[in-house]
């Protein structure tokens, strides 16, 4: 005769777990980190002009950049729960509570929105931020407002703007190894696209960007100066259909945050005629269409799209109060980038909306009988103030150039 | 915005391959029967006292309307009443029963049976209803005929085969085997309703049953055979009125014309009303991953579960702990012990392996950790994993659940105890269908947590409104 338990219903379970549901992210930005470091190479020997020796030093240095990132949230995550929160004491536990707060997928992101040259305390100092001030303090796994990584990120790059702004650069790459100068340095090493476009008032024609970063394909492929994972769009879109397929993350997040700010760079794009009409033919011209990619695969719009907008903790719990959620981080991207003429615009959007997640939860409050006539209200505001903020974008770039 | 909506329920995988396919053994009737009453006891009237013949079908006890749900209990067997004694209810509650001793000859009361429906009032047809104790055999027990009682706008009755729960294959056993008198049961109750239209849900991909059943009605052009999703809960009243009629009520089904049935509850209706015989008997299946032989029983109301588990063969040896479980695996209530009375409402007993097979140790090797992290030891899907992790608010459970609320917002107003919160997020809409903690990846117990929640609200207003 079997021993008889209770246990509360249900009595079976779905199998899914919190560990397989955030294994996919590191499945999909481990392999990233090695690709970062070859298309680091490959941009400084092949468009940069740089000897074979010295694209292994730059790939070793973003390789150090990374690991150096993820290195310290682990640090941080072990200090903490080893001396504020004593969990543990032996390496079983150890790796049971790194295991379970994740500090490593942390770090990655984290690492991966770094630009090649920053200097490693640097590096150092924000995952801390990012571990501690980001999560720990706010109650560990689950209960932070902000995402930890974009927390750490956005600490080094107001503390240190100059270091960073250097770091970005490719005139003279600053590695652990001493600096390395290229002497093929013109225009494309020396700003990143975004910067470039702040340059030149918000508005950039198709010719001045082949001008500077060759073709689109290039764009594409990352070979641009830019943090070290920002620029891998081709990856990330991989990511992305991965991460969809095994349902990790909900689609329509990524999607509408890069159709609002696609549409968003369009019209602007289109009040000033960047582009050639349609009887000119299909080209990336046509109807200034390549205006809009520009401003999608750069600044790190994916990459922040893909896998920030969509952390589960710091997003909100419905999925239509996702949608919203997506959308506004859509207008906020833009209205920073062209507005406040930052190129950090994914930053600080999904920094900022991460404090408006109660109040959507809020919002979407009670048992769900669809759409409620206030969120059709919400919906047209919200839809008023992207084309409103559109059009002063338009006349205000106008106005500048 | 039918994008963004909230996907509704979810499938589970439905192990219903053990059971369905052998018809239900018919099991002797056992030596003593156990009709439960109450956890009072003192609130029936009882009509027979200790020492007491009694036959097969006979009224042996009543509660009447003022003193709880109007319900009439009848003797499953012939023989002599012993007496009272206290037993497990389905609920997990000690219930007074009362204890009657089997003569093994089923002497039945006298009845004349009811040919033609037609020249029965609907009024003397509730009164059977009544008198012969039809009761929601779905799980719910409650008594039919109340249903029944303001049939004004009613235009179509559903019967409802859906059985959304893994493991139980009662209902479909019935329609393969009582299929007329299903049908039966249905037609009697449309006269009793005035209602035109009946329907009978099944659920999708159960050819066997659609055939069975599409034969059997194709004479009534006013009976349609409906198929809903294979999804959790898709037995739910509420969804089956949605996915059949596409209507949605507030409180009950008759608001918006309907009266949902089971199709058990059906087939009881028809043995009333024609044979005037209660409902002394139900299928019940018997099924886990821990018993030996999983079956479909034919068994008196009264038996104990542990009599059937034996007949299944017994517990399967290799496990040490086990779960004895009255109902499906999702709503039903494991039992501290096995000796429960099968009641009108049980349709199933699982007996699933214990939980502390998959209980994660303390202090585990770090190699093991690294597995058990990576998800390469094996995770099945029988077990609730004991190993609580902090909720990530994945939105999993706000996606899945049937009545559209946000369970996790729920669990931390629970846990604050903010009843304002409680009663802004719909707490009392929720169904405890556990459905958040079956999709939990952080096997958090929210619908637990809710129900304590919802204890506390109830509580709370109630002191309020006075
Ligand atoms: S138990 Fe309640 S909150 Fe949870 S899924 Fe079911 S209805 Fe929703
Ligand atoms: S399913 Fe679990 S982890 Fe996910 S939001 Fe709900 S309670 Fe939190």
């Amino acid at each position: 005769m079997p021993n008889i338990q209770v246990d509360p219903h249900p009595h079976i379970h779905s199998g899914k777990s919190t560990h397989k549901y955030m294994l996919d992210l590191p499945i999909t930005t481990y392999p990233m980190a090695i690709i970062a470091m070859l298309i680091q190479f490959l941009f400084v020997t092949m468009y940069l002009g740089a000897s074979f020796s010295e694209g292994i030093l730059v790939a070793l240095q973003a390789g150090i950049v990374i690991f150096a990132g993820v290195f310290s949230c682990i640090a941080a995550e072990t200090i903490w729960n080893r001396y504020v929160n004593k969990e543990f004491n032996d390496f079983a536990g150890w790796f049971r509570s790194m295991a379970t707060t994740y500090p490593s997928i942390t770090g990655m992101l984290y690492a991966l929105t770094l630009p090649l040259g920053t200097p490693i305390y640097i590096v150092i100092i924000g995952g801390f931020v990012a571990i501690i001030i980001g999560k720990s303090l706010f109650g560990g796994v689950g209960h932070n407002i902000f995402n930890p990584a974009l927390i750490g990120r956005a600490f080094i790059t107001v503390a240190y703007s100059g270091a960073l702004g250097q770091a970005v650069k490719y005139d003279t790459i600053h590695t652990v190894f001493g600096d390395i100068t290229i002497k093929a340095a013109d225009a494309i090493s020396t700003a990143s696209p975004l910067a470039k476009v702040t340059q030149n008032g918000g508005l950039l024609s198709f010719d001045a960007i082949e001008n500077i970063y060759g073709s689109f394909s290039k764009l594409f492929m990352g070979f641009y100066p830019s943090a070290l994972g920002e620029s891998l769009s081709f990856w990330i879109i991989l990511a992305f259909i991965y991460l969809v397929v095994k349902k990790t993350i909900d689609w329509f997040v990524p999607v509408l945050y890069v159709l609002v700010v696609f549409l968003m760079s369009w019209g602007v794009a289109l009040y000033h005629q960047l582009g050639t009409p349609i009887s000119e033919g299909l080209s990336l011209q046509t109807l200034a269409i390549y205006f809009p990619i520009f401003h999608v695969l750069t600044g790190g719009l994916l990459l922040g799209a893909v896998f920030m907008a969509t952390e589960p903790v710091t997003s909100p719990i419905t999925r239509r109060g996702r949608a919203i959620f997506a959308v506004y981080l859509g207008i906020i991207t833009f209205a920073i980038r062209v507005l406040a003429n930052l190129p950090e615009g994914v930053l600080y959007s999904i920094l900022f909306m991460n404090m408006f997640v109660p109040i959507m939860d809020r919002f979407y409050m009670g048992q769900d009988k669809g759409m409620k006539r206030k969120e059709y209200v919400l919906w047209a505001v919200t839809i008023l103030i992207a084309v409103g903020v559109t059009l002063y974008a338009a006349v205000k770039l106008g106005g500048a150039a | 915005m039918k994008l963004f909506k909230a996907k509704k329920g979810i499938h589970i995988p439905g192990k219903k391959e053990d059971t369905s396919k052998l018809p239900s053994v018919k099991y002797i009737s056992p030596e003593y029967v156990y009709i439960p009453l109450s956890v009072k006891g003192s609130d029936f009237e009882m009509f027979v006292k200790p020492g007491d013949q009694v036959k097969l079908g006979q009224q042996i006890a009543k509660r009447e309307r003022d003193k709880g749900l109007p319900l009439v209990k009848h003797a499953t067997v012939s023989g002599e009443v012993v007496g009272t004694e206290r037993k497990l209810h389905r609920t997990g509650l000690p219930y007074v029963c009362i204890k009657i001793k089997n003569d093994f000859l089923d002497t039945p009361v006298e009845f004349t049976p009811i040919e033609d429906i037609d020249k029965l009032d609907n009024v003397k047809l509730l009164e059977i209803m009544r008198e012969s104790g039809v009761v929601g055999l779905g799980g719910a027990g409650f008594p039919t005929f109340l249903k029944y009682q303001n049939t004004k706008d009613i235009d179509t009755i559903i019967l409802n085969g859906a059985e959304c729960e893994p493991y139980i294959t009662a209902d479909y056993r019935i329609i393969l085997e009582r299929t007329d008198s299903v049908i039966d049961g249905l037609r009697i109750m449309m006269k009793v309703a005035d209602a035109p239209n009946g329907i009978i849900a099944i659920k999708k991909g159960k050819k066997e049953v659609y055939k069975v059943l599409c034969e059997a009605t194709a004479q009534y052009d006013n009976i349609k055979i409906m198929q809903v999703p294979d999804e959790y809960p898709a037995g739910w009243e509420r969804q089956i009125v949605y996915r059949t009629l596409k209507r949605s009520y507030e409180n009950f089904p008759f608001e918006c014309g309907v009266i949902v049935n089971n199709v058990a509850t059906s087939a009881a209706v028809s043995q009333a009303v024609r044979e005037g015989m209660p409902v002394i008997e139900r299928i019940v299946t018997v099924a886990g991953d821990a018993v030996v032989k999983p079956r479909n029983y034919r068994v008196r109301i009264g038996t104990l579960a542990s009599d059937l588990i034996q007949l299944s063969g017994g517990y399967a040896p290799e496990h040490k702990d086990v779960r004895v479980i009255s109902g499906g695996p999702m709503m039903g209530v494991s039992q501290k012990n096995d000796e429960f009375v099968v009641t009108r409402a049980v349709s199933a007993i699982l007996v699933l392996s214990g939980t502390s097979e998959y209980q994660v140790p303390h202090h585990q090797p770090a190699g093991d950790v690294l597995l058990n992290v990576l998800h390469f030891v094996e995770h099945d899907d029988r077990h609730f994993e004991r190993d609580e992790q902090p909720c990530v608010r994945c939105g999993n459970c706000v996606k899945h659940c049937p009545a559209g609320l946000q369970p996790t917002l729920l669990r931390i107003a629970a846990q604050a105890k903010d009843e304002d919160l409680l009663g802004k997020l719909d707490v009392m809409k929720c169904i405890n269908c556990g459905t958040c903690a079956y999709v939990c990846p952080s096997h958090i117990e929210v619908n637990e947590v809710i129900n304590k929640g919802k204890k506390y609200y109830q509580v709370k207003t109630r002191n309020k409104k006075k």
